[in-house]
């Protein structure tokens, strides 16, 4: 029995049509990206001859048995620039993070997350009846925290006329945001252009790995107990497929809130019957307030030790900040002082 | 034969589409953009820029682009009409910004709207109006119509007041209005200019219904700390009323986002789910100082505590202490005699 490599379908010439590289021009000076390729699609043809005179020529018998035939060898063929695939529904096997589903986090509670003493100032002033204010009730999970959460449709848009995969788009039910990744080589847009919850992201192919930038995503959360994700952040995210199974990784870089990447994993499995649920969300008035009013702790939650004091955990670690990331940490938490007797 | 004729018109019916799209003026590429199940209708991509341009357009929606360079944003708006610019940016800008407005149309320039009346905001007046025509509005038709050479510019009477005072003797507004809001039609929708005092006492946002863009001016500026310019009227009351009456006027497609967009006086082009981040910031910093005031803290006394600190980090220490000490010194300073109040709709 010959042992076929599961890459072994990869061969070179598969690609039935080649956009000219030349065509593709900087949109803006100083991008390292370039605009799309499939929009403006030249004709090309498998002897690296130009057919841009294709058209003209239809009196030739032998041109049109050899253009009637390029589509059919296209279907046999795989993309040589896509290592592996990620399209399909995914049911998220919840095995970790389990803070950031569900009823979510308690107040206070931020071990293991390198955040900063700002992102700390803020959470300890934030207020759940925030979510209660119209313009926060329909907001989806941001593009770096969607995935902890949810199962997930991952679908691909295909260039009729090249077979190359020009995006994919994601979907989870909560709030249904939908996230597009485009991979035809497009650049992330200039500074001022409109920030999404999702935001703008490219995908490249490292090997078997999809590797995904994000960027221009509106000011969101790192975690719902009001800690805070600056719009300036970059997401990296890693899609590693095997076989039925999903390890979807992010790497969030956050310069005005944390002080080291917060690194996520999440395995999904592979579940064809999934239907994401729709999700209608309209804004209403939940709570009678005065024009204007945006509840917060101006003074801090009353309530900011009630977690560490509950599970008996020591102020310092549930505090949060890079050095509760790592296992040497441990080693000092028995010479802190408790909640219970840690000063007010 | 009978294979290729029907072949290539196949091939050509694929192709149009993409054709089609490519050739939208301003829009590169937008296939993708609406996608099922509702993802909301986003911008299409900036337009390439010129060589040596500071400057980058982002198309808005139908007729409308931010004109975004190293001052205060520009909305443009141009059709049938001509063209209606809100807000000018700096004097010394004026050629290279009237440079990127014909880009976007040969129309002269019939209007110009100011949101208020600094420098970067009214600056390029008397560059872009020279090269305008009045065509007339309804009762405002001044004399002369054809010959009038100049373009009519539009604002709060504030800004006329106060450029005056400042002793400018050109590029002032030609039209201002003292009541809530000034209304006139142009490039096929209405276009209001919306009193909302805050940053001083003469801000206008300006909306283009159907369009659904607004201008902000400096009552929202992502990219930095509001500033309240006391001696000019501005303060904080008024500043986070307008804040909230913007919000209010801004209405989310999908997701709270999409929708309305707004272009504002400086930073990048948002909708309402931005603003109300902002909305946000700018009352918690808000309710803090004014806690401490009700204390009875001193300026040093309440900067000492940091009340901005976890904002602080997005712009800067140093912008951080102003914006507390103007929202101090509001709070506490007896209020001018003109200073505004306003109405917040529900
Ligand atoms: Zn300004």
């Amino acid at each position: 029995m010959t042992a076929t490599h599961p890459h072994a379908r990869r061969r070179s010439g598969s690609r039935a049509c080649v956009p000219d590289k030349a065509t593709a021009r900087p949109l803006v000076p100083g991008w390292t990206g370039t605009a799309p390729t499939h929009a403006p699609l030249p004709a090309c043809s498998t002897d690296g001859t130009s057919s841009a005179g294709w058209h003209r020529s239809t009196r030739s018998l032998r041109r049109l048995i050899l253009l009637l035939c390029l589509p059919l060898a296209g279907l046999g063929a795989n993309p040589a620039w896509a290592q592996s695939d990620i399209v399909g529904e995914w049911e998220h096997r919840q095995h970790e993070d389990r803070n950031e589903r569900g009823a979510g986090p308690d107040i206070g509670e931020y071990e293991g997350l390198p955040i900063n003493g700002a992102a700390r100032y803020h959470a300890e002033r934030w207020s759940p009846s925030l979510w209660t204010v119209p313009e926060h009730q329909c907001i989806p999970h941001p593009a770096d925290y969607g995935p902890n959460f949810s199962s997930v449709r991952i679908w691909k848009d295909v260039n009729p006329l090249t077979q190359e995969v020009v995006a994919y788009h994601t979907n989870i039910a909560w709030n249904n945001p939908v996230r597009t990744i485009w991979m035809d080589g497009r650049p992330h847009p200039p500074a001022n252009a409109l920030h999404t919850w999702e935001g703008f992201s490219t995908g490249r192919w490292d090997g078997d790995r999809l590797v995904v930038t994000t960027t221009h995503m509106k000011p969101a959360y790192l975690r719902r107990n009001g800690l805070p994700r600056s719009e300036t952040a970059v997401l990296t995210e890693y899609f590693i497929r095997t076989g039925d199974f999903l390890t979807w990784v992010s790497v969030i870089v956050d310069p005005v809130y944390l002080t080291e990447p917060i690194i996520r994993s999440r395995d999904f499995h592979l579940n064809p019957g999934y239907q994401v649920e729709l999700y209608p969300c309209s804004i209403d008035v939940e709570v009678p307030r005065p024009a204007g009013e945006v509840p917060s702790y101006v003074d801090g939650n009353p309530d900011i030790r009630q977690y560490a004091e509950e599970y008996a955990l020591p102020w310092e670690a549930v505090q949060g900040g890079a050095a509760t990331m790592y296992p040497e940490f441990i080693a000092t938490m028995g010479q802190v002082a408790p909640a219970q007797e840690g000063g007010e | 034969m009978i294979g290729s004729r029907w072949f290539f018109g196949s091939v050509l019916a694929l192709a149009m589409p993409l054709a089609a799209q490519a050739q939208v003026i301003g829009v590169p590429y937008d296939d993708g953009q609406r996608l099922p199940p509702q993802a909301p209708v986003l911008p299409p991509p900036p337009l390439p820029v010129l060589e040596g341009s500071p400057y980058v357009i982002y198309p808005v929606r139908g007729g409308t682009f931010m004109i975004s360079g190293p001052s205060a944003n520009v909305l443009v708006q141009v059709g049938l009409d001509g063209v209606l610019v809100v807000d000018t940016g700096p004097a010394g800008d004026a050629a290279g910004l009237l440079r990127e407005i014909r880009r976007l149309s040969p129309r002269p320039i019939r209007y110009i709207l100011n949101t208020n009346a600094d420098a970067d905001h009214v600056g390029g007046n008397v560059g872009l109006s020279g090269i305008g025509q009045d065509i007339g509005s309804g009762n405002e038709r001044p004399d002369g119509v054809q010959g009038y050479g100049a373009t009519p510019t539009l604002a709060h009477e504030q800004v006329m007041f106060r450029l005056l005072e400042e002793g400018a003797s050109e590029g002032l507004p030609t039209l201002t209005y003292f009541v809530a809001q000034k209304d006139i039609f142009f490039n096929g929708e209405p276009v209001s200019l919306i009193y909302a005092p805050g940053h001083t006492g003469g801000d206008s946002l300006v909306m283009l219904r159907r369009s659904d863009v607004i201008a902000a001016g400096d009552i929202y500026t992502p990219d930095r700390y509001p500033e309240l310019a006391l001696d000019k009227g501005g303060s904080i009351a008024a500043y986070l009323a307008s804040l909230n009456h913007l919000i209010a006027l801004t209405i989310p497609e999908f997701n709270q986002q999409g929708g309305t967009f707004v272009v504002p006086g400086h930073g990048r082009l948002s909708d309402e789910g931005d603003i109300q981040d902002y909305r946000d910031m700018v009352t918690f910093i808000h309710d803090r100082v004014k806690a401490m005031v009700d204390r009875g803290m001193s300026l040093e006394q309440v900067q000492a505590a940091r009340p901005s600190q976890d904002y602080d980090v997005r712009y800067s220490r140093e912008a951080g202490d102003r914006f507390v000490a103007q929202i101090y010194t509001s709070l506490t300073q007896p209020p001018l005699a003109d200073e505004a109040t306003l109405e917040v709709p529900e």
